[in-house]
């Protein structure tokens, strides 16, 4: 069964068209990624599902009913991780996750073991009596992540679960990501982090402007930009550099600069590898490095939108 | 079940907010003391006023003489001493040097009164007494003019309430102690509209609301928990204010505390609705706020929340205090501990009844057509 399917998707706020007619099927079972860049239309897509926002045109269903038709039996089965932390700062961690839960009809024993292993699941267990304005940023993460797993929903959206915290923390949050799809619920995971995305997901679709512009696995993503070839420069000082005239050169798609690397994607079919190094020498900008990539989905998403993920 | 959730949720939030336990417990007990002790003089001994002398020169007529005699007997109940005089200037200059408080001269029909502004008050209540007593129109008829710099007139549209002072004054009088219970309390339960504000506006900020509506939990499910919880809250807070106020202060609440809880349930309803009600309108809580702790002065005023302005003021201001809700809950309080009167309960009950179901109203049509 397909966990969520959309059809022919539209969300418009005002003048802007945040969600494009988009259809999308997720199957049961997967690790499914949104990855795109700010303003994509995401977090867009994932208040749609969870009723906190209206559709304005076409369906969307969940786990194969209408969720209009049906919003309690969504909700029911939903788990939603917020993109802003939602929880309340003076409760503890431990009444934050019973109050949530018990929105969910939880009570009495089962409760009580569902907010533990919830908290346990997050690695909060020692914390379950402090309160969260005491927390750091990866703990109220992990609390955030608590509140929405402990009516144990087979549907768990997480909008952006690592922004702004701690290598630690966030390598305890993806293994959690993999190990409750292990024991058997669906995850929709939307990220900046291509790195997050490409290590838990077991399926992505990159969207902009609030298309989905290309989907598959991270192999297929990757196959779709077989065709362009990567070439890395590391510079002494970017300043001077004209984005411009770089792209008049003949066969250059795209270009990323970020520090003192020079990011130039390249058709295949064109060799103009010299002409790029003449841009620089010409320019008296000091090449330290050249060193071609392979493909990764970071080149796909700038291959495909001309964007960076991230600004 | 949803609803006692959400209840619990809120009440603990409430009670366990230091700061607003501070705002909401200690600030009205603290001023309940402060007050009380401050105007205990202006309260105490059953309105008895001390230090009060009148001198007067009685050259009247029949029936203006026989008026004045009665109000002279009057004044000496209530600890007014009189003097007779008979030269007039000797009186005023006495009134110039501030040694009495009024100089009442009868001649024929009229009565002129010489004040001296350094005891304002006194003599205000003097005269409000006097016009009671005797036919006001022809009381007021001669004004002295005497000393413009020094001494005041009793001006013709001037209108004291004392006749209320002295039929109360049979029955047992507020102190300010007692006085300042009941309004410091009805005080407090206004500014508890401002958890009714924060208990919509703290889920927006917390993004907590949006979570709570991905639940299955119904919308109305979400505003009853919310109107229960926070009017618990006031009442567990007012409960302890009142309490203090009785057993540690020693305040006189009457017999009849049933109707009281009563009372002061339906302006807690009232409170609440309002903040909740705001809280939807204005989508900033802080201006919500803020426009609550700006017009809350203005209504406990009126309400007679600082002092009792029924005593002091004029026609028209009472007039326009009957537009405060609180004071219909102040009066009919006083009415019940300090008369056995509850005329008023019911205007009370039902002008906090009825505000508070139209803001309930407001606040659900609100919220069915967005989120928080
Ligand atoms: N309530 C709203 N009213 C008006 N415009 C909105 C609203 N919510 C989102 N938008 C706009 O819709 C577009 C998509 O926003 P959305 O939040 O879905 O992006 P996103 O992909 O989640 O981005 P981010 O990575 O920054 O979270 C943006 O241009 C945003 O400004
Ligand atoms: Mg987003």
């Amino acid at each position: 069964m397909k966990a969520v399917r959309f059809e022919r998707l539209t969300k418009r706020f005002g003048d802007l068209v945040a969600l494009d007619n988009v259809n999308l099927e997720i199957e049961e079972g997967e690790i499914y990624g949104f990855l795109g860049p700010n303003g994509a239309g995401k977090s867009t897509a994932i208040n749609i599902i969870c009723g906190l926002l209206k559709i304005d045109k076409g369906n969307v269903y969940v786990f194969g009913k209408e969720i209009r038709r049906d919003p309690d039996f969504t909700k029911r089965n939903i788990g939603i991780v917020p993109q802003d932390i939602a929880i309340y700062g003076d409760l503890s961690a431990y009444e934050n996750v019973s109050f949530f839960a018990s929105l969910y009809g939880l009570r009495g024993k089962e409760l009580k073991e569902s907010v533990e292993m919830a908290l346990k699941f997050v690695g909060l267990e020692d914390k379950a009596r402090e309160m969260p304005k005491n927390f750091s940023g990866g703990m109220k993460r992990r609390l955030n992540i608590a509140c929405a797993i402990a009516h144990r929903p087979k549907l768990v959206i997480m909008d952006e679960p690592t922004v702004g915290i701690d290598p630690q923390s966030r390598n305890h949050i993806l293994e959690s990501v993999k190990e409750l799809n292990r024991m058997g619920s669906t995850i929709i995971y939307t990220s900046h982090y291509m790195e997050e995305v490409e290590a838990i997901c077991t399926k992505i679709s990159i969207i902009d402007h609030g298309k989905i512009i290309a989907e598959g696995t991270k192999e297929e993503l990757e196959s779709i930009i077989t065709d362009v070839n990567t070439v890395m420069i590391t510079v002494g000082s970017v300043t001077g550099i004209n984005e411009g005239k770089l792209k008049e050169i003949n066969g250059v798609r795209n270009i990323e600069i970020s520090d003192n690397v020079v990011k130039i994607i390249s058709s295949k079919d064109v060799n103009n590898l010299d002409k790029i190094i003449l841009y620089f020498t010409s320019n008296s900008i000091p090449i330290k490095n050249v060193e071609s990539q392979t493909p990764d989905l970071e080149t796909v998403f700038l291959t495909l939108t001309g964007r960076k993920l991230r600004d | 079940m949803r609803i006692f959730k959400i209840m619990t949720k809120e009440i603990k939030e409430n009670l366990t907010d230091k700061k607003v336990m501070a705002m909401m417990v200690l600030f009205p007990i603290l001023l309940m003391i402060i007050l009380g002790f401050a105007f205990s003089n202006t309260f105490n001994n059953n309105f008895k006023l001390k230090d009060v002398k009148v001198i007067y020169t009685d050259n009247g007529s029949k029936e203006i003489s026989a008026g004045f005699k009665n109000f002279i007997e009057k004044g000496k109940e209530i600890g007014i001493e009189f003097k007779e005089i008979k030269n007039i200037d000797q009186g005023i200059s006495d009134i110039k040097n501030a040694k009495y408080s009024d100089y009442i001269v009868l001649k024929n029909d009229n009565i002129t009164t010489y004040k001296n502004d350094r005891n304002g008050i006194d003599s205000n209540i003097v005269e409000s007494m006097l016009s009671t007593f005797v036919d006001r129109d022809k009381a007021i008829s001669a004004i002295a003019k005497a000393n413009p710099f020094a001494l005041k007139n009793i001006t013709a549209d001037s209108n004291y309430n004392f006749v209320d002072v002295v039929s109360l004054d049979r029955n047992r009088q507020p102190t300010s102690k007692d006085y300042y219970s009941v309004t410091m309390l009805t005080l407090i339960i206004l500014y508890g509209s401002i958890s009714g504000v924060y208990a919509i506006d703290s889920e927006r900020t917390k993004k907590t609301g949006n979570r709570i509506l991905t639940s299955p939990t119904k919308k109305y499910e979400i505003l009853t928990g919310k109107l229960l919880g926070t009017a618990f809250s006031l009442l567990i807070q007012s409960a302890i204010v009142f309490v203090f106020s009785k057993y540690v202060l020693g305040a006189y609440w009457g017999s009849n505390i049933g109707i009281i809880f009563l009372l002061i349930l339906s302006e807690i309803l009232f409170s609440i609705s309002i903040g909740v009600g705001l809280g939807f309108i204005i989508k900033k809580g802080n201006t919500a706020s803020g426009i609550i702790s700006a017009i809350i002065p203005f209504i406990a005023f009126l309400g007679g929340s600082y002092f009792p302005i029924d005593s002091i003021s004029s026609k028209v201001l009472m007039q326009i205090a009957n537009i405060s809700p609180v004071k219909w809950t102040n009066s009919a309080i006083f009415q019940i501990i300090f008369s056995n009167d509850y005329s008023f309960v019911s205007t009370a009950l039902l002008i906090n009844l009825i505000c508070a179901a139209l803001f309930v109203g407001l606040s659900a049509y609100l919220f069915s057509k967005e989120a928080f």
